[in-house]
């Protein structure tokens, strides 16, 4: 079991190098106008700009197939049911006594570029941002909300500890599997309730070993004198370099761009 | 009859940045009736190896050949009974409600009777000296080296002829270590051929018949204990190190300038200096 989605791949690339706030966001822009635009031209655009950043990211096509997988079925079922059900002026072709028309067929590829754009650029993020940079960059935008007690430092710590435990979790389970299917377990049954129940000698060493490595960690940081965000500083210190201009640019020309087509042009 | 692999070669994660060579161009013989002892460097291969020969990882090339037959996926379950593996830490597995539950969960897809259940779980209980009243227990009320044994008896219940072990002593008190040491020679006697990895070379010097080296994935070197630990500075080439007591003999005919043989267990290093003394002691 390997957990791929997600994924830290190191790189060289512009938008590697870029601050993980800045690239947060990008995303975050990204997706709000992904969802605003309506018109072809719109979405053209959109596209075009993810494309640019996937370009400039240099991770390969591979990976971003890899993590649209999930979404896959989503997508196939939402467009089958738009081309059947669906009614528009323009009859495109018939299948069987249903009409397949022609809004019906931009209308899903409206919805396929969009669930596909949103994917994209929130696995870039996460593709070229290590988890610790990406809480690091949540907690520092966070902050702001320090006035109304909001506690930005504990949710930025328990989200980097909850990451950093996922792949050892990974790792263990996979591990306790091979374990047990050494002493003669069987994980392969076809039957649901006895596959179920298949799973109870990996979850039961699973939970103890969780609630072991929780109590470690927390008798690990009070010994370091941990006692929360007031004073910390950092190791890693964020800086804003010009590769975050370069991608602020992008992002606001891109905004820009959308808000011209839908209030200027109209298109 | 023996363990064969073949032109081995198996990589981690291919096609990825985290693409890894695990394995490569790897032949080997396990022979019955031996301690056979593998041991390299961290990340040299050594229980990617193991989990090959019971067919946890499957070769990218190349096969693996127990007691004459093709590992493959079909005759999977009836290989593994034959291959005990006892992975490290292996007292992290244990779930049972009872430690007789525990070391009888390899047999519940075997469908054997309730006697001979009865029988396997108190004959790998004695071979492995899990005493009888800790049987009705709970596995998480028992101390660390008592989980170890009770988690290799619940490998041994399905009787093996084969038995691999990852680092059997790592993590154990002196005691229990030494303990552990002897039960690997126990199995021997019993008739099981043992796999064991080690970073302990002194563990190694003492208890194994035969010892492999494995780094980045080949097999350097194997022979007797003896023919491994007298190549010091391959050893440590390569992180690696001799028996302290080999150490300890070498230095001390380096200094003193008398030939020593070469000594690489405890026993034969009494043996020496008793020797010597009778003799009147080192000559100066």
């Amino acid at each position: 079991m390997r957990i791929s989605l997600g994924r830290y791949i190191p790189g060289k690339s512009l938008f590697h190098k870029a601050d993980p706030r800045s690239k947060i966001i990008w995303t975050i822009v990204m997706m709000v106008f992904i969802l605003l635009c309506t018109t072809r031209w719109q979405y053209l655009m959109a596209t075009v700009f993810v494309m640019i950043v996937f370009l400039i990211s240099g991770i390969p096509l591979k990976y971003i197939l890899k993590s649209l997988r999930p979404v896959a079925v989503l997508m196939i079922i939402t467009t089958v049911f738009n081309l059947v059900f669906y009614k528009g002026t323009t009859v495109l072709f018939a299948i069987g006594s249903f009409n397949v028309y022609r809004e019906a067929l931009f209308l899903s590829i409206k919805m396929i570029l969009r669930i596909f754009m949103l994917i994209v650029s929130a696995s870039l993020l996460t593709y070229t941002t290590t988890s610790v940079a990406i809480t690091d960059g949540i907690e520092y935008l966070l902050r702001p909300l320090a006035i109304i007690k909001f506690p930005a430092h504990e949710i930025a710590m328990m989200m980097s500890i909850a990451l950093r435990f996922i792949p050892m979790f990974a790792d263990e389970t996979d591990k306790i599997i091979k374990a047990q299917s050494s002493r003669g377990a069987e994980f392969d049954s076809k039957n649901v309730f006895k596959k179920i129940k298949s799973y109870v000698p990996v979850l039961i060493p699973l939970f103890v070993g969780a609630f072991k490595s929780a109590e470690d960690m927390s008798v690990a940081m009070e010994s370091r004198c941990y006692r929360g965000g007031k004073g910390r500083t950092k190791f890693k210190v964020l800086k804003f370099t010009k590769y975050d201009l370069i991608l602020l640019i992008i992002t606001a020309v891109f905004c820009t761009g959308v808000i011209l087509m839908k209030t200027v042009f109209k298109i | 009859m023996s363990i064969k692999l073949e032109d081995i070669k198996y990589t981690y994660m291919p096609g990825t940045p985290f693409e890894k060579v695990a394995l490569s161009d790897l032949y080997l013989e396990i022979r019955e009736g031996e301690i056979l002892a593998l041991i390299g460097p961290t990340g040299s291969g050594k229980t990617t190896l193991l989990q090959h020969i019971n067919g946890l990882l499957r070769p990218d090339s190349g096969s693996v050949f127990i007691d004459g037959e093709e590992l493959t996926k079909k005759n999977l379950f009836k290989i593994r009974q034959k291959i005990g593996y006892v992975f490290q830490y292996p007292e992290q597995q244990l779930f049972e409600e009872t430690v007789f539950k525990d070391i009888a969960f390899g047999l519940n897809r075997l469908k054997l009777p309730e006697d001979e259940v009865r029988a396997r779980v108190y004959d790998a209980a004695r071979l492995v000296g899990v005493s009888e009243n800790l049987l009705e227990r709970s596995v998480f009320d028992l101390s660390g080296g008592e989980k170890r044994r009770v988690a290799i008896c619940g490998v041994l219940v399905t009787k093996p002829k084969y038995l691999m072990l990852d680092e059997p002593a790592s993590g154990l008190d002196p005691e229990g270590k030494n303990a552990m040491l002897r039960l690997l020679k126990t199995f021997r006697d019993a008739g099981i051929t043992v796999i064991f990895v080690s970073h302990n070379m002194n563990d190694v010097a003492e208890t194994a018949d035969r010892v492999v080296v494995i780094n980045d994935g080949r097999i350097e070197r194997q022979g007797t204990p003896r023919e491994i630990f007298t190549e010091h500075d391959f050893l440590s080439g390569i992180g690696l190190s001799v028996p302290d007591v080999t150490d300890f003999f070498r230095l001390l005919s380096e200094r003193t300038g008398v030939e020593i043989p070469d000594i690489i267990t405890l026993d034969e290093g009494y043996a020496y200096l008793r020797d010597v003394y009778s003799k009147g002691g080192i000559p100066s």
